[in-house]
């Protein structure tokens, strides 16, 4: 296999892993059907098979693209991102367990977003994905910190087209938290001290129990100050908050201003997308 | 600028292997954007199959470093070339590269390993790891004293001057020898055969050849050359001719120099090419010699050398200067149609000639273009180009 993976090699290795998985899931059913009373052939099966489900998450996760995504505006450093550029059905945008590399960062990188306007036809993959809307967004509580800017570029990703949103920063971490990345559950990347950095946006510390109070309340606490998301970027972009990158421009050069940013105005649902099974619903809180 | 301890665990960091002819084809698969400055290391275009075999046998851990140190072989934003000489041991040479502006972020020292075929990359925390690491060198376990002591020489004075103090250093070794007393004073014409040596033979353990690599200019002295040069010395209180004007002697000031020279500790050589904020190529030359007591800082420019005694903190904010990048090389990709800027920006300089591409004579790879100097250098000979 190269690495990258073509994408060949990446049909083959997915096609057999998938296969595998499924055949995983029935043994699994099986073995918890009969209590334990299952024939060792088949305890046996199970075993081996995850055992390369497990070599072939090792060789998805070390083959996968990692391309030039970015550039920070201050370091002048091209942002190198794992994607998986063939298709949605690659378990780097599986949302609750993707498999992606160590991602190795700028110093100034805070985290990615992203949006991704579908194309004509949607793969099936036995995992959701949530890809963002179809139109990029900025999240004006992050992007007014001072010390903050983004950059917005465009990747094809199979037949859809996706636009990455990239965070960099200075002395930012007091004020922020950051969100997951891009189509994942959680936010990591290697620090330039070579420490792992992990965090889960949107969830609870075990040990914060101030939760407590507000279910405990009369109801008169304020707002959850969240993050709200901003579809107009022509004022972001005029105030250079926003820098952009050509489409397919290979030197990856930072634009600064609205006059001729390809990525105003965009059309496109405004709604975070959730695909399952191959087809988009609105990803929406039904509590909301 | 703090200095950092000669037992940290930097100095014990991993040194990866990779095999030069690798490094071209994981660039071209791995998609990298490499710029100008990228393309003065010279790598040859190897086998793409061989390259990723060879990325595929290494632990992902390493694959994690490696990542880092491709990226910033592919697009630098700046490069230092050290040569450093403690005593009169071996020179240990190696470039430092880096790909982020800020200057505190990680960089990467560059060698080749004595074959040639793999190069040698450790991972620095950031560059003031190597300062660091040239402080406690030139430090050599004894603070240094202080002097008020700068002059300002050109090219043809500097090497002259040098030339007497590897001069005045042979004679004081061969007086030892000879169990003779030290002559007072020094011939020009032994001087003009100390310049012409350091010229030919290129032994860094003497001043004059340590210095000539990374000298924009090839020098070219003749007679009157150095007889002009060892005059303005003598005005400058460096040197006191005799009255028939065939020898020399050191002044004061000038012995002070000499003497420090002869017991000289460690040198150490640093060129940084980079680029300006506008994106226009720039570089510095400097040198710093740590002599018996005092540490010497000789600053190189395009028409004169400043030398001066300087103290450890002050060889700390130079050296903190010399790695740190200011703008971001253009990028080195394919262009096909030429920014509408670059033909105003071109007429406002009509001086300077339009580079074309040259390559060394003596090791045949492409040399670079240092546009403050208007000459061509050869990183892999580190010396420049005959105009």
């Amino acid at each position: 296999m190269n690495t990258p993976f073509t994408e060949k090699e990446r049909r083959d290795l997915l096609d057999a892993y998938f296969r595998d998985q499924e055949r995983s899931e029935e043994l699994d059913y099986e073995i918890a059907v009969t209590g334990g009373g299952a024939a060792e052939t088949v305890v046996q099966e199970l075993e081996k098979l995850r055992g390369s489900l497990s070599d072939a998450r090792d060789q998805y996760r070390l083959n996968v693209p990692v391309l030039p995504l970015s550039r920070c505006p201050i370091t002048r450093q091209v942002a190198y991102h794992s994607i998986d550029v063939y298709g949605l059905d690659g378990p780097w945008w599986d949302n609750q367990v993707p498999i992606r590399p160590v991602e190795v960062l700028p110093s100034t990188f805070i985290m990615v977003l992203g949006a991704l306007k579908l194309g004509p036809s949607i793969e099936k993959a036995p995992f959701p994905v949530r890809p963002g809307p179809e139109a990029p967004y900025v999240v004006p509580e992050v992007l007014s910190h001072p010390e903050v800017k983004a950059v917005v570029s465009m990747v094809k990703v199979g037949a859809h087209t996706a636009y990455p949103v990239f965070y960099y920063g200075l002395d930012w971490e007091k004020d922020i938290e950051p969100m997951n990345n891009w189509g994942a559950n959680h936010w990591s990347y290697l620090d330039r001290d070579g420490n792992l950095r992990y965090n889960e946006y949107g969830v609870i510390p075990i040990s914060d129990d101030s939760y407590l109070e507000d279910l405990e309340g009369d109801g008169d606490e304020d707002e959850d100050e969240g993050y709200t998301v901003d579809f107009d970027l022509r004022r972001w972009v005029e105030e250079g908050k926003l820098l952009w990158i050509a489409p397919g421009d290979q030197t990856f050069t930072l634009r600064e201003g609205a006059s001729g940013c390809p990525y105003l105005d965009l059309p496109g649902s405004r709604v975070f997308s959730l695909i399952v099974d191959g087809e988009r619903l609105d990803d929406v809180d039904e509590d909301d | 600028m703090a200095k950092k301890n000669i037992d940290d665990q930097e100095l014990e960091m991993r040194e990866y292997h990779v095999p030069r002819a690798a490094v071209q084809p994981l660039l071209t698969s791995f998609s990298m954007v490499r710029n100008r400055l990228g393309e003065v290391f010279d790598l040859p275009q190897g086998d793409a199959g061989q390259a990723t075999r060879w990325w595929q046998s290494q632990k992902p851990d390493d694959q994690i470093v490696l990542r880092q140190a491709l990226t910033a072989l592919a697009s630098p934003v700046i490069m230092s070339d050290i040569a450093i000489m403690r005593g009169d041991q071996g020179l240990v040479q190696t470039t430092l590269t880096k790909e982020s502006l800020r200057a505190d972020d990680p960089a990467f020292l560059v060698g080749t390993d004595e074959g040639g075929e793999n190069l040698r990359l450790r991972r620095l925390q950031s560059p003031e790891v190597m300062a660091g690491t040239i402080l406690m060198y030139l430090e050599a376990g004894v603070e240094p004293g202080l002097a008020d002591f700068k002059f300002e020489v050109n090219l043809n004075e500097f090497l002259v001057l040098l030339a007497t103090l590897d001069l005045h250093r042979r004679s004081h070794m061969i007086s030892l020898l000879e169990h003779e007393e030290a002559k007072p004073s020094l011939k020009l014409e032994d001087v003009q055969k100390s310049v012409n040596d350091g010229l030919q033979y290129p032994d860094p353990r003497w001043l004059v050849p340590f210095v000539v690599p990374i000298l924009p200019e090839k020098p070219q002295l003749d007679w009157d050359a150095i007889w002009q040069a060892v005059y303005s010395l003598g005005q400058r209180g460096i040197v006191k001719l005799s009255g028939d004007n065939t020898e020399l002697a050191l002044t004061e000031a000038g012995d002070l120099l000499a003497t420090e020279m002869l017991r000289k500790m460690t040198q150490v050589r640093i060129a940084s090419l980079g680029y300006t904020e506008d994106g226009k190529q720039g570089s510095q030359t400097s040198f710093f010699i740590r002599g018996e007591s005092l540490i010497w800082y000789m600053d190189v420019g395009a028409e004169s050398v400043v030398v001066a005694a300087v103290d450890l903190d002050k060889a700390g904010e130079l050296l903190a200067e010399l790695f740190k990048p200011v703008g971001a090389p253009p990028v080195a990709q394919p262009v096909k149609a030429a920014p509408k800027a670059a033909a105003p920006a071109a007429a406002l300089k009509p001086a300077a000639p339009a580079p074309k591409v040259r390559y060394c004579p003596d090791c045949g790879k492409p040399a670079t273009w240092i546009e403050q100097y208007q000459r061509w250098y050869c990183y892999g000979c580190q010396k420049y180009l005959e105009p």
